[in-house]
This record gives C-alpha cells, sequence and structure tokens, in this order.
C-alpha cells in the first residue's frame, strides 16, 4: 500500500546541513493499523509529511498503492492527496465559517462533485461517526472530541487508501482521547482503511498493531503486537 | 453566510464562500471596496457627463441647423471689419445661400447703475437671433423694428452678473453701454455649447447691428452666419462663400466654418478629454486596485492554515489561486456596481445643475463592471499567486 525505500531528507539551515531522516526504508499493507512513534525532534513529522506527499524527499522513493510519487508535479500530488489520502490533525484544522458538514464534505469540492452529492456523502459520513445531529452547526459550537470526529469524517469522504493522523489525541482528554481511538479502530475495521498514526504516545502506541520506533532519523524498530485495549486512565 | 449551497455548480461555490470571507471581515472590506467604487464612479460619471454633452452638442447644431455656415473675417490692419453689404449680398450672388446674419462682436464697457464692466457686444440684424438659435427666456427678442431703437437682449449670465440689489437686470430696465443707454427687451435662456465659439452669448448683450459700429466705437462685421438650401453640401457651400468673400475682400482673412467641421474640431477635443478623464479614473482604480490587494495579502496571510488545510485535502495551486482570485473580483466588482450605481447619480446631479437632459449611456455600464473586474483580476493575482505558492507544511504550522 505505501512503500518508503531509502527516504533521506536533509535540511539546510544557513550552511548547514541538517539530515532529519537517514535512509527510512518501510512498508505499510493494506488495512493495518500502525503507530509510528519517536520524540519530538526524532524525524517522525517529516516522516509524516512525506507520506503524505506534503513534502519531498531530499532522496528515495514514496510509493502508494504502486505509483511513484517522486516525478509527481504539484497537481499531481494534491489529486493523489486527495484521491488516496485522509488527513487528521492534532488541532482539528476545521474551517470556522463552514458548517460541520460543509467541513466534511470540502475534500469532495476539489473532486469537483456537485453540491447535492457532496452534502449526501457528508451527511453520510457525519452518521457513521455519530455527529449527525450537529451537520448544520459551526465547527465553534462543538466539543474537541465532535471536532476531531468531524476532522476523521472529513478525511474519510473521499474513500481513501490510508489516512493519516498526526498526534490526533493530543489536544483532547483521555476519556474523549479513548473515543476517538476506537473510533479510528472501528472504521480501520469496518472500511478496510490503512491508518497511520504519528504519537510521542506510548499508550496510544500500545494500542496500535503495528508499532515503528522512530529515532535520529532512523527506524529504531518495527514490530507487530497484540494490540492492548484501551487504557481508560 | 453560506448554510446549505444555493447552487451546484462549482463557481457559485467559490463566490459564496468568496462573501463569507469577505463578510466575515466587514469593515476591512468596506474600506478596501472605496477605493474602487470612487474609482469606478469617477469613470462612469465622467463617461456619461461626457455622453451628454455630446447629445447637448447635437441637439444645439440641431437648433442651429446643419445647412448653416460660419464665416469668421479677421480684422485689417487698418482695424476695418468686413463691410456687411458683402454678407447682405450673398444670396444673390452665390446660388444656394438663403439667408445671412452679418455679426458684429466687440468689448464695450456695460453698467447698471452699478460699476462698468467690459462685456462682449454683438450687434447682429433680427435674423442672426434664430440663426444662432436662441432661446428666450423673458421679454421678447429683437425685432426688425428696433434698427434705430436703443434696446438690447442680454444673455442669462450677464444678466445675473448685471443685476444689483434693488435694481435687477430684466426686460424694462435700462443699461448703458458704452456711452449710450440701453433698454433691455429680452433675456435669453442659457445656451450651454455654442456653435459659434467666438461669441459666448450667455456672457453678451446683443443689440441692433445698425447701432453696433457706434455704441462700442469699432467698426465692421468680423462674423456671419449664412443658411444654405438643405439640399447642398455643406463643403462645397463652404468653399463658394469663402472664394466670393475673399475676392470681395481680399484684405480680410475670410474663414468659413460648417458644422460638420465644428463637429469634427469637438470630436477631436473630446478625444483628448476622453484620454485625460480616463487617466484619472485609471488612477483611482489603481489606488484602489493597490487597497484591494492589501487586504488581500492581508487575507492571505491570516488564513495561512486554511491554505495549508485545503491543500492537504486535496486542493492544487491553480484551486487556491482561483479562490483567492475569485474573492478579489467578488470585492472590485461589488465595489463595481457601487460605483457604477454613484457615478450614475453624480451625473443625474450634475445634468440637473447644468439644465441637461439626463440620459444614460448604456455602454458604461459593461465598461464599469469590467473596469473593476479588471482590477480585481490584475490586483488579485500577485496574493492569489503568493498564496498558491505557499509550503503547506509551513502553512499548516503557521498561528
Amino acid at each position: 500500500m505505501l512503500s518508503l525505500k531509502g527516504i533521506s531528507k536533509i535540511y539546510e539551515v544557513g550552511s548547514e546541513r541538517v539530515s532529519v531522516l537517514n535512509g527510512v526504508t518501510l512498508d505499510i499493507q493494506a488495512r493495518e493499523f500502525c503507530a509510528i512513534v519517536g520524540p519530538s525532534g526524532s524525524g517522525k513529522s517529516t516522516l509524516m509529511n512525506i507520506m503524505g506527499l506534503l513534502d519531498r524527499p531530499t532522496s528515495g522513493k514514496v510509493l502508494i498503492d504502486g505509483e511513484d510519487m517522486g516525478a509527481a508535479s504539484a497537481d499531481d500530488t494534491a489529486a493523489a492527496r486527495n484521491r488516496l489520502l485522509g488527513f487528521v490533525f492534532q488541532s482539528f484544522e476545521l474551517l470556522p465559517r463552514l458548517t460541520v458538514w460543509e467541513n466534511v464534505a470540502l475534500p469532495l469540492h476539489y473532486r469537483r462533485l456537485d453540491s447535492v452529492t457532496r452534502k449526501r456523502l457528508a451527511l453520510e459520513m457525519l452518521g457513521m461517526v455519530g455527529l449527525s445531529d450537529r451537520a448544520y452547526h459551526r465547527p465553534s459550537e462543538l466539543s474537541g472530541g465532535q471536532r476531531q470526529r468531524v476532522a476523521i469524517a472529513r478525511a474519510l469522504i473521499g474513500q481513501p487508501k490510508i489516512i493519516l493522523a498526526d498526534e490526533p489525541t493530543g489536544s483532547l482528554d483521555s476519556v474523549t482521547a479513548a473515543q476517538i481511538m476506537d473510533l479510528f479502530k472501528t472504521l480501520n475495521a469496518q472500511t478496510s482503511v490503512t491508518v497511520i498514526m504519528i504519537t510521542h504516545d506510548q499508550g496510544i502506541a500500545a494500542q496500535c498493531r503495528r508499532r515503528i520506533d522512530i529515532l535520529d532519523g532512523r527506524i529504531v524498530g518495527d514490530l507487530t503486537q497484540a494490540p492492548a485495549d484501551c487504557a481508560h486512565d | 453566510m453560506i448554510r446549505g449551497l444555493p447552487s451546484k455548480s462549482a463557481i457559485t461555490h467559490l463566490v459564496s464562500e468568496a462573501v463569507s470571507n469577505l463578510l466575515a471581515h466587514k469593515q476591512r472590506t468596506l474600506l478596501a471596496l472605496l477605493g474602487i467604487v470612487i474609482g469606478t464612479a469617477s469613470v462612469i460619471a465622467m463617461l456619461s457627463i461626457g455622453h451628454m454633452a455630446q447629445l447637448e452638442a447635437i441637439g444645439m447644431f440641431r437648433a442651429v441647423g446643419v445647412n448653416t455656415l460660419l464665416v469668421n473675417a479677421g480684422q485689417t490692419q487698418l482695424g476695418i471689419g468686413l463691410d456687411p453689404s458683402l454678407i447682405t449680398i450673398l444670396p444673390e450672388r452665390v446660388s444656394g445661400v438663403t439667408l445671412t446674419a452679418p455679426i458684429a462682436i466687440a468689448q464695450a464697457p456695460v453698467a447698471n447703475f452699478g460699476p462698468e464692466t467690459n462685456i462682449v457686444v454683438a450687434g447682429l440684424p433680427p435674423a442672426g437671433q434664430s440663426l444662432l438659435g436662441l432661446g428666450l427666456g423673458e421679454g421678447r427678442l429683437l425685432t426688425s423694428f428696433d434698427t434705430n431703437n436703443h434696446v438690447a437682449v442680454i444673455g442669462a449670465e450677464v444678466a445675473i452678473k448685471l443685476s444689483t440689489p434693488g435694481r435687477p437686470a430684466v426686460p424694462g430696465q435700462t443699461l448703458r453701454v458704452g456711452k449710450y443707454v440701453y433698454t433691455i427687451v429680452g433675456i435669453l435662456k442659457p445656451v450651454t455649447l455654442s456653435f459659434m465659439t467666438a461669441l459666448d452669448v450667455n456672457n453678451a448683450v446683443l443689440i441692433p447691428l445698425s447701432l453696433s459700429a457706434g455704441t462700442t466705437g469699432q467698426s465692421g462685421v468680423n462674423a456671419a452666419f449664412i443658411r444654405f438650401d438643405p439640399t447642398l453640401d455643406a463643403d462645397d457651400m463652404s468653399r463658394r462663400v469663402t472664394e466670393d468673400l475673399t475676392r470681395q475682400a481680399p484684405e480680410n482673412s475670410i474663414n468659413v466654418q460648417s458644422p460638420k467641421q465644428l463637429i469634427a474640431a469637438m470630436k477631436k477635443q473630446k478625444a483628448v478629454q476622453s484620454q485625460l478623464l480616463a487617466a484619472i479614473g485609471g488612477i483611482s482604480l489603481l489606488v484602489g486596485g493597490i487597497g484591494v490587494m492589501n487586504v488581500m495579502l492581508m487575507s492571505v496571510m491570516e488564513r495561512k492554515r486554511e491554505i495549508g488545510l485545503r491543500m492537504a485535502i486535496g486542493a492544487a495551486p491553480k484551486d487556491i489561486q482561483g479562490m483567492f482570485l475569485t474573492e478579489a473580483v467578488v470585492l472590485t466588482l461589488t465595489g463595481g456596481v457601487i460605483g457604477i450605481a454613484l457615478g450614475l447619480v453624480i451625473s443625474f446631479v450634475a445634468a440637473s445643475l447644468w439644465a441637461w437632459e439626463f440620459s444614460l449611456a448604456l455602454y458604461t455600464l459593461p465598461v464599469g463592471l469590467g473596469l473593476s473586474a479588471f482590477a480585481g483580476i490584475v490586483f488579485g493575482f500577485f496574493p492569489a499567486l503568493k498564496a498558491s505558492h505557499l509550503n503547506p507544511i509551513e502553512a499548516l504550522r503557521a498561528d
């Protein structure tokens, strides 16, 4: 599903060259539920940006669903993000002026779908995350957990192959965080979407079937585990 | 605000998003609009005032008649003008000439018991008044019975200028013109544009031609109106009249103009004016456009996270560019619509102020809309480009 082959990323800060990723090679299969774990500065966010086609590696190859994304233009990567990927962020990133359903439907706008279809699919997705009754509210009228559900619905509406979640529970209290994790697990099971979660939270990482540890730009651990149950504190 | 998108099309979606974004910053939007409103309004006002001025001019020529020639006769070295009889016998000498009116234009001190002012005094036969297309405001015009009467018809502005408290310049009152006392018999309607540029009738006192030399102390006729058979060609008539007068009075420099020539000259002048007005409107739109660019740049800066998010979920650079460009065009088009309305109000007020007939030049509407949309595209382009070139990772990290 997602293949990284010898990914390196070097930033030039002034005359200094800072190596953030050093030859990361990684294969993630369809339907996997994995966590990429590392302390801040380990390179996990850069890795996520490269997997999410938001950044390009200095060297190495990114293949999504067999497609090499190395030579893709900005328009092509935008289309690939829209078609293949769904993003969930720590701070939700909902647009405050749009209603909940309009936020959910936004990816479909860039797929040039008409507004009737967009709305129908958005309401369906909201049903799936349990927020049908909030469709016409603004994000500011929702709780943090509800907002993240909206964001998840937005990530899923385009029926992507992979969901990339960057610290999705980082802004939530532990009870809500557990509910969000449950939602991810359910969706992973029901829709067969691949979930890749970036986290530094060991509790979250323990709930994922596969755990990839990253330190100083290298993969230092990759193990498949029996996922722990949600730790409600 | 967009609750439930009103239309299926992507354009409607873009426009309604643009509107809601603009409405989210009402004060800033209004300030940015102001420049475009003023720019468009000035262009529209100028265009429609120009249009009405042209209509007035055409109307004036219609009153005078296109089968009229204007003769300007320069004075000789001796200071003697044209012999009026040369003009009066023209119908006999040049076939096709039906009516003539020699005019003697001079300056003379005029007073209405108050201080003297130098005013243009034009001596003309009664026929000259109709050939000039003059309209009467009050009293009566000069008649053939006035040949030896010291009576005057005065222009609308002269009437105001000469009126003193307790002694308005009205028919029945007397005026001193040179050394003579004249009785005002009529006041003319204001004339907006004169066919005869040498004589501004609003600021003139008209007296019988026979008395003019004695009154002003300046001899001779220096202009004339000639009416000819309307079936004849104006240029041909102009040439024949010039030939005849040049032969009869070689010492005078004769210059004959037809309305056709004057219209052509006026069009030329109009073109220069239009260029000037276009420059003023252009500068206003430039200033307004820079305001729009400023607002759009601010908007891009503030909405970096939104831009980053949209890019992450699949917006291509051209989508982001289109979004901000739409917003800029919606902004300037709104300004354009308000500007057109304001410009029409201004030209309506100007028309009623100058006693013109208000007339809407329909072509100004698309011009105004086109200009404001163009300003939006031009000045929205750079902010939109800047937005589309943002790095999505940095944009998402912005606060």
